[in-house]
């Protein structure tokens, strides 16, 4: 159970080294005399046209729901993965017929072109 | 319980000081793999062959001045550089990086934490990095960087399916999830190493890794010629840099899990095998490298198509296989 504590230890050391980077540049004294290194980068136009925080289409919405739908499904599998010998046929024939419902749906998927784009 | 608590801080200290150096070595390494590439010399200036390089891009980036640009949210702004760097070194924690050694009649394991479901936790934590391109270019208040965010999401959804599922059928025939019993299982040799018997599950992989780490074919984050640096243009100095330490601390670590599942790793722990393991985890640096030089990028619908009708039924059929075939 000892590792827990040494994972403790690397996410509280890896959080606050990056800060203690930061405090790099605060040891420099070169402040920029005016206000336009400040200004949003836009090919070399001073005042940006529009907002960028505005809504624009993403077509591949649809995929990310599939893809959380798949992530965990992959997920169910690495328990499996990891016993497969012990379970032996029972547990090949279990795991076909899930992922034979994967497929069917990948399938599905592919038959309402979803995954299609342009 | 004192004894192992300094141990482990004396490790996390070397590893983190280790590859923060080494990302810059990695810098240096790609400016002039890359230049010969294209018959060029690289950097020659500064120091013999240009390898002070390394020193003057540190100094600058160390000191140049923290810039909050206009229109940004602050408190994302300057999380986002330090969820990639934290999620890279963090992944680090179960990767063994040599075999045991005993120094001045202590043993030493070269892993941070020997947790049983070692792979897992790497690729997790992996995967969270990408919060950092993702945070940092909407916190940003540049259409790149907004671009650039829709396309980290893009990338993302595409090749996480395919690095489970290609992982799945080798670590079926190990029957662990722990990188030291993946590695001790090849070492029989030469012969026994995963790459031989899983063959297609390493190419799925090493694609993957590709678009883990957001390099070449698939460096849609901050592609140079459409996206100017992507979710990094509005960044600059260390934060910049912390970006850059985390994506080349990526690099590092993803070699090291390849050659550990797959090419044998250190093999049985003697000193030729944690050379084998460098000279292995340096080709694949180096791997990352060449196919910059060679090849083009991909469009974002190029890679979810990639990696939704060919990799993922690919990978699915590889694990039928398998599952078949240990049966027997």
């Amino acid at each position: 159970m000892e590792f827990y504590l040494s994972l403790g230890v690397i996410i509280v050391t890896a959080v606050l080294v990056p800060f203690l980077f930061h405090l790099s540049s605060k040891l420099n004294s070169n402040k920029s005399k005016t206000q336009n290194i400040q200004n949003v980068y836009e090919c070399g136009i001073s005042t940006p046209i529009k907002d960028s925080d505005e809504t624009f289409n993403v077509k591949y919405y649809l995929v990310a729901i599939i893809f959380v739908l798949f992530d965990v499904e992959v997920l169910f599998m690495f328990p499996w993965g990891v016993n497969v010998r012990t379970l032996s046929w029972f547990g090949i024939a279990e795991m076909f017929t899930f992922m034979g419902i994967l497929v069917a749906g990948l399938i599905y998927i592919y038959n309402t072109k979803a995954l299609k784009w342009g | 319980m004192d004894a192992y608590l300094i141990e482990t801080v004396i490790k996390i200290v070397v590893i983190l000081l280790l590859f923060s150096a080494l990302a810059g070595f990695g810098t240096y390494f790609e400016r002039k793999v890359l230049a010969f590439m294209q018959r060029r010399l690289g950097p020659m200036n500064v120091g013999p062959y240009g390898v002070l390089q390394i020193a003057a891009d540190g100094i600058k980036l160390f000191t140049k001045e923290d810039l909050i640009p206009q229109g940004v949210v602050p408190a994302i702004f300057k999380i986002a550089p330090v969820i990639t760097v934290a999620t890279a070194f963090m992944a680090a924690a179960a990767i063994p990086f040599m075999p045991e050694f005993t120094a001045f009649g202590y043993t030493v394991k070269p892993i941070i934490a020997d947790i049983n479901v070692g792979i897992l936790y790497v690729i997790g934590v992996m995967g969270v990095g990408l919060y950092g391109p993702l945070l940092g270019g909407m916190a940003s208040a540049n259409k790149f960087a907004l671009i650039s965010t829709a396309r980290a999401a893009a990338v993302f959804i595409s090749y996480e399916v395919v690095t489970g599922l290609s992982l799945l059928a080798p670590l079926m025939m190990v029957g662990s999830l722990s990188l030291i019993d993946i590695n001790n299982f090849q070492a029989g040799g030469f012969t026994h190493w995963m790459i031989w018997s899983q063959p297609i599950a390493f190419v799925l992989f090493l694609i993957a890794a590709f678009a883990e780490t957001g390099r070449t074919p698939f460096h849609l984050i901050a592609n140079d010629h459409e996206l100017i640096d992507g979710f990094g243009t509005e960044y600059s100095g260390m934060r910049w840099g912390l970006f850059f330490i985390g994506e080349y601390a990526n690099m590092f670590f993803i070699s090291w899990v390849i050659a550990l599942v797959f090419l044998g790793g250190f093999g049985d722990g003697s000193v030729l095998g944690a050379l084998a393991l460098f000279l292995k985890v340096s080709f694949f640096f180096f791997f990352f490298l060449w196919t910059r030089a060679a090849w083009p990028d991909v469009r974002p619908d190029q890679l979810m198509m990639l990696c939704w009708k060919i990799l993922m039924p690919i990978a699915v059929v590889n694990i039928v296989i398998t599952g078949i075939v240990m049966m027997f």
